[in-house]
C-alpha cells in the first residue's frame, strides 16, 4: 500500500471539488477523482458525425439515439466505476463516473437559489443570508460565463445572452416579468480565458469548450489525480487522520491536514456511512433529501414561436407561473424548441380525430404551441431519505409518492393561470407521476440553522475538527434553481476560509 | 484507527444485528431476496421479460426486474387475462426472530378497483387487504421465522383492474430476543395521504372554505386523462408537418466549430 501526505486533500472534482481547489491555490493542495479525464475533442467529434449523420426524423423530438451516444461517450471505462445507482427512471446522469463525476448534465442553467427560499423556515433553514453568499455568487458568475438578460436584479451576468430582448418584447403581453434564463455560456468573443465559445448545438456535456460542458473547462488549471476511488476515511475521534482508497487496482492510503469530501450529493453521503463517523451524526446524514420532479404543459401561445432562437438549452423563466405554490418552490420556464414526437403524439390523443381538431392540429396550430416545463422542487419537509450501503445508493420513494397529488395541485393551479393569462392549455405531461430525482442530490448533509444540521456555517463536518464538505449535499433548501452555481459559489467561500486557517 | 469500514455482507443499520432491504438488495439475491411470477397452476419461475406480441403489449420489461430498481409491479402482471402474479420472498439465513416492516401503495390515480396484498410466513398468511389508490399500506410484522422458511409477499388483484402499478419496500430485520413458534404480533394500517384531500380542495371538491378557485373540468381532465394510442394517420401526419417546419428553424442552428483550448497536464492516477 502506498502512502502520501497532503496539506488540503480535496475528493471529488465536479465543480464542489474545483472550486474549493481554485480558491485555495496549487500550494498544498490535492485534488482525487474516481474517473478517468475525459477526451472532450474525441467525444465532441464522435457527437458531430452523430448529429451530422442524424436521420430526418431526428429534427424534431429529443434526439434519443444522440443523447444516447452522449450517454455512452461520458460513462467511464473504470472498472472501479461501474456501479449502478438505482433512483428512478429519471438518474441517467448518476451513471457518469468521468472526471468532474455529474457536475455537467445540467444545460448551463446557473441561477441563484432564490431571495424566498433563503428566507424560508422549515425543518432546514439556510443560516447564512443571500448577501454574505452574494460576492461568491459574483465571483461563480464571472468563471462560468453566465450569461442571460441584462435587465434582471436576480443575478450578475457576464454579457447578454442573444435573444433576451426577443423573449422579453415576445411575453410582454401576456407574462411582463419574463426573461431568458441565465446561462454559463461563453458567448463573449472577447474572452481571452480557456473556455472557447458556445456552440450553440445544446449538448453540453460533450463540449470541448464551454463552461457548461465540464468543471474542468471552468478551473483548467487545477491538476487532478484520476482513477483514485476513496473508500473510507480513517478517523480518530474527531479527527480524521487518512483516507484509503484504490488506484490502478492497487490500495493506497493518504493522510493530510485537511479534508475536503466534495464527491458528490451521492457519494458524500455514501463515504460518511462507509467511515463509520464518531458520535450519533451519522443518523442524521441522508434524511431530507432534495430534488426536482417535472411537468410539462403544452399550451398554445397567440403569436408564433421563433423556435431554437436560444439553443437547446436555453429557455425563458416565467415568474408570475413561478414560486412557492403549496409549499413547493416551482419554476416554470418556456422552452423554445420544437415538440417531441412524443408530445406530438400526446397532441393527437388530446384531439381525438374530429375533422376540426385534425384541420386545427395541421394548420399553423404547431407554430403557436410551446412546452411550459415546470421544475418542482421536492422540500425537504417530505423528508426523503438518501440510503446508502457500500457503494450502492438508493432514495427511500414512498413519501414521494404520498406527496405526488400535491404535486398535481401545483400544476393545475400553474395551468389555471396560464388559462387566465391568455395561453391555452393543449395537453398536459405528468412525468411527476412516473419519476423524479436524479438531477440536484440537495440537503442531506446541511448546513442549517436549527439542529438538524450536519455541517456548520463553514461547512466543517460537526463533531470533527478538519473535514470539510461541498456539494448538493450541504444544501439545506435549493428550491427551483439547481444546485450548481450555488455550489461553486459554496466552494470558493470554502477555499477562501480553508485559505484563512492555512495562513 | 479506530473504525472498520461495514462490509455489504454486514448490512449497516442503527441498533440492528441484521438488516436486509429489498431495495438495496435488488434484484440480487446476495440476501436472500427472490422475485418470482406465480402462473395460473401455482408455480413459481423467476421473472422475466416476455417477447413483445399483441397480446403483451402493455410493459413487460418491469417483469424482468432489470430495468425497475423500485420494482414496480407491472399493470401487464394484473391484467385479467393474464394469470402471472409478482411474487417476492425473503430468505433468511438462518430461523429466529425478525421484524418485517412494509410499505406498498398503487402508483396511478387512474387505477380502478383493488390490488390485493398478502403476507404469508412460512405457509401461514398473516396478512391480505385490498388496496386501492390513493391508500398507502404499512405493516409491521414481528414473528419467528422457522430455519429454511421465508416471508412472502404476493399480489393478486380484484376485479377488472388497470393502470395498477404499485411500489413497495420491504425491510427485514431481526429482532431481540428468541419468539416461541406460534407467537407473533401485528400491525398494519392503510392511509389516505393528506395531499390527496388538499387536491381535492384545489380541484373544488372539498369542503374547506380556504379552498383555491376550483379549476374548470377540462384542465383537470388534461391532468387526469388516461395515456392512449393516438391516431396513427394523425400522427404520421403531424409529424411531418413538424419535421417541414422545425426543419426550417434547424436550418439556421449553428454547427460546432472548434476551438483549441489550454488544459492543465493530464491527469496522474492515484497519489505520487
Amino acid at each position: 500500500m502506498s502512502s502520501t501526505d497532503f496539506d488540503t486533500l480535496v475528493i471529488g472534482s465536479g465543480f464542489a471539488g474545483l472550486s474549493v481547489a481554485h480558491a485555495l491555490g496549487p500550494q498544498g493542495v490535492a485534488v482525487m477523482d474516481r474517473g478517468e479525464p475525459l477526451d472532450m475533442a474525441a467525444a465532441s467529434s464522435q457527437f458531430d458525425n452523430a448529429w451530422q449523420d442524424r436521420p430526418a426524423a431526428a429534427m424534431f423530438g429529443h434526439l434519443a439515439p444522440i443523447q444516447d451516444l452522449e450517454t455512452r461517450l461520458m460513462a467511464s471505462r473504470l472498472e472501479q466505476n461501474r456501479v449502478s445507482l438505482p433512483l428512478s427512471h429519471m438518474s441517467a446522469n448518476t451513471l457518469t463516473q468521468v472526471q468532474g463525476g455529474n457536475s455537467n448534465l445540467w444545460g448551463g442553467f446557473a441561477a441563484r437559489i432564490t431571495p424566498e427560499t433563503f428566507a424560508r423556515d422549515g425543518v432546514l433553514a439556510w443560516p447564512i443570508t443571500l448577501a454574505e453568499l452574494d460576492p461568491y455568487y459574483a465571483q461563480a458568475e464571472q468563471l462560468l460565463r453566465v450569461h442571460g438578460d441584462p435587465q434582471t436584479q436576480a443575478h450578475s451576468v457576464v454579457g447578454p445572452l442573444p435573444g433576451w430582448d426577443h423573449w422579453r418584447n415576445y411575453f410582454q403581453p401576456l407574462f411582463p416579468q419574463a426573461h431568458v434564463t441565465p446561462l454559463a455560456k461563453n458567448i463573449s468573443d472577447h474572452h481571452a480565458g480557456p473556455q472557447g465559445l458556445c456552440q450553440g448545438n445544446g449538448h453540453c456535456a460533450v463540449c470541448p469548450n464551454d463552461a457548461k460542458a465540464r468543471p474542468a473547462n471552468v478551473f483548467p488549471a487545477v491538476e487532478v489525480m484520476g482513477g483514485s476511488r476513496v473508500d473510507r476515511i480513517v478517523f480518530e475521534g474527531g479527527h480524521a487522520v487518512a483516507i484509503e482508497g484504490q488506484a490502478n487496482g492497487e490500495r493506497f492510503e493518504a493522510s493530510f491536514k485537511r479534508l475536503v469530501v466534495a464527491s458528490g450529493g451521492l457519494e458524500n453521503v455514501a463515504l460518511l456511512h462507509r467511515s463509520g463517523l464518531p458520535g450519533a451524526l451519522l443518523s442524521r446524514i441522508g434524511h431530507h433529501y432534495q430534488d426536482h420532479s417535472a411537468c410539462n404543459i403544452l399550451g398554445v401561445l397567440p403569436q408564433p414561436l421563433r423556435r431554437f432562437h436560444l439553443g437547446a438549452e436555453g429557455g425563458v423563466v416565467i415568474p408570475e407561473l413561478s414560486g412557492y405554490i403549496e409549499g413547493i418552490e416551482v419554476k416554470t420556464v418556456m422552452l423554445p424548441v420544437s415538440l417531441s414526437a412524443a408530445q406530438i403524439e400526446q397532441l393527437a390523443h388530446h384531439a381525438g380525430s374530429t375533422a376540426a381538431a385534425l384541420a386545427q392540429l395541421r394548420g399553423d396550430a404547431l407554430d403557436h404551441i410551446a412546452s411550459f416545463y415546470l421544475q418542482m422542487e421536492v422540500p425537504p419537509e417530505w423528508d426523503l431519505e438518501l440510503r446508502t450501503r457500500g457503494h450502492e445508493a438508493f432514495i427511500h420513494t414512498m413519501p414521494y409518492l404520498r406527496q405526488v397529488p400535491l404535486l398535481d395541485a401545483v400544476v393545475l393551479q400553474v395551468a389555471q393561470r396560464m388559462q387566465a393569462a391568455g395561453v391555452r392549455v393543449a395537453a398536459i405531461e405528468p412525468f411527476h407521476r412516473l419519476a423524479f430525482g436524479g438531477h440536484h442530490y440537495s440537503g442531506t448533509t446541511p448546513m442549517s440553522r436549527n439542529e438538524r444540521r450536519v455541517v456548520d456555517n463553514n461547512l466543517r463536518l460537526l463533531g470533527t475538527d478538519n473535514v470539510y464538505i461541498n456539494g448538493g449535499s450541504v444544501i439545506p433548501r435549493c428550491g427551483g434553481s439547481g444546485p450548481t452555481l450555488t455550489i461553486a459559489a459554496l466552494g470558493l467561500r470554502l477555499g477562501e476560509h480553508l485559505a484563512q486557517l492555512r495562513g | 484507527m479506530n473504525n472498520a469500514a461495514p462490509t455489504t455482507d454486514q448490512p449497516c443499520g442503527p441498533g440492528n444485528s441484521y438488516l436486509a432491504d429489498s431495495q438495496f438488495d435488488y434484484p440480487g439475491q446476495a440476501h436472500g431476496w427472490r422475485y418470482y411470477a406465480l402462473n395460473a397452476a401455482n408455480e413459481f419461475s423467476p421473472l422475466q421479460a416476455l417477447p413483445a406480441s399483441a397480446a403483451t403489449a402493455t410493459p413487460l420489461a418491469m417483469l424482468g426486474c432489470d430495468d425497475d430498481p423500485h420494482a414496480r409491479v407491472g399493470r401487464d402482471v394484473l391484467h385479467p387475462g393474464y394469470l402471472r402474479r409478482p411474487c417476492i420472498q425473503w430468505h433468511p439465513r438462518e430461523g429466529g426472530s425478525y421484524l418485517v416492516s412494509g410499505e406498498i401503495a398503487l402508483m396511478n390515480s387512474l387505477a380502478t378497483g383493488a390490488l390485493n396484498v398478502r403476507v404469508i410466513v412460512d405457509d401461514v398468511e398473516f396478512l391480505s387487504h385490498d388496496l386501492v389508490y390513493p391508500q398507502v399500506l404499512t405493516f409491521e410484522l414481528d414473528v419467528a421465522v422457522r430455519a429454511g422458511g421465508f416471508v412472502r409477499l404476493l399480489f393478486t388483484t380484484e376485479g377488472l383492474i388497470d393502470h395498477k402499478e404499485a411500489l413497495f419496500y420491504l425491510r427485514a430485520r431481526s429482532s431481540d430476543g428468541p419468539r416461541p413458534p406460534g407467537r407473533h404480533q401485528l400491525t398494519h394500517q392503510s392511509t389516505t395521504p393528506a395531499a390527496w384531500q388538499r387536491l381535492n380542495e384545489v380541484l373544488g371538491h372539498g369542503q374547506n372554505p380556504m379552498a383555491a378557485t376550483p379549476l374548470p373540468g377540462p384542465l383537470a381532465q388534461s391532468l387526469f386523462r388516461p395515456q392512449g394510442v393516438a391516431d396513427p394517420a394523425l400522427v404520421q401526419l403531424l409529424q411531418e408537418g413538424a419535421v417541414q417546419r422545425y426543419g426550417t428553424a434547424l436550418g439556421g442552428f449553428r454547427k460546432p466549430r472548434f476551438f483549441s483550448i489550454q488544459r492543465a497536464p493530464s491527469s496522474t492516477p492515484g497519489p505520487v
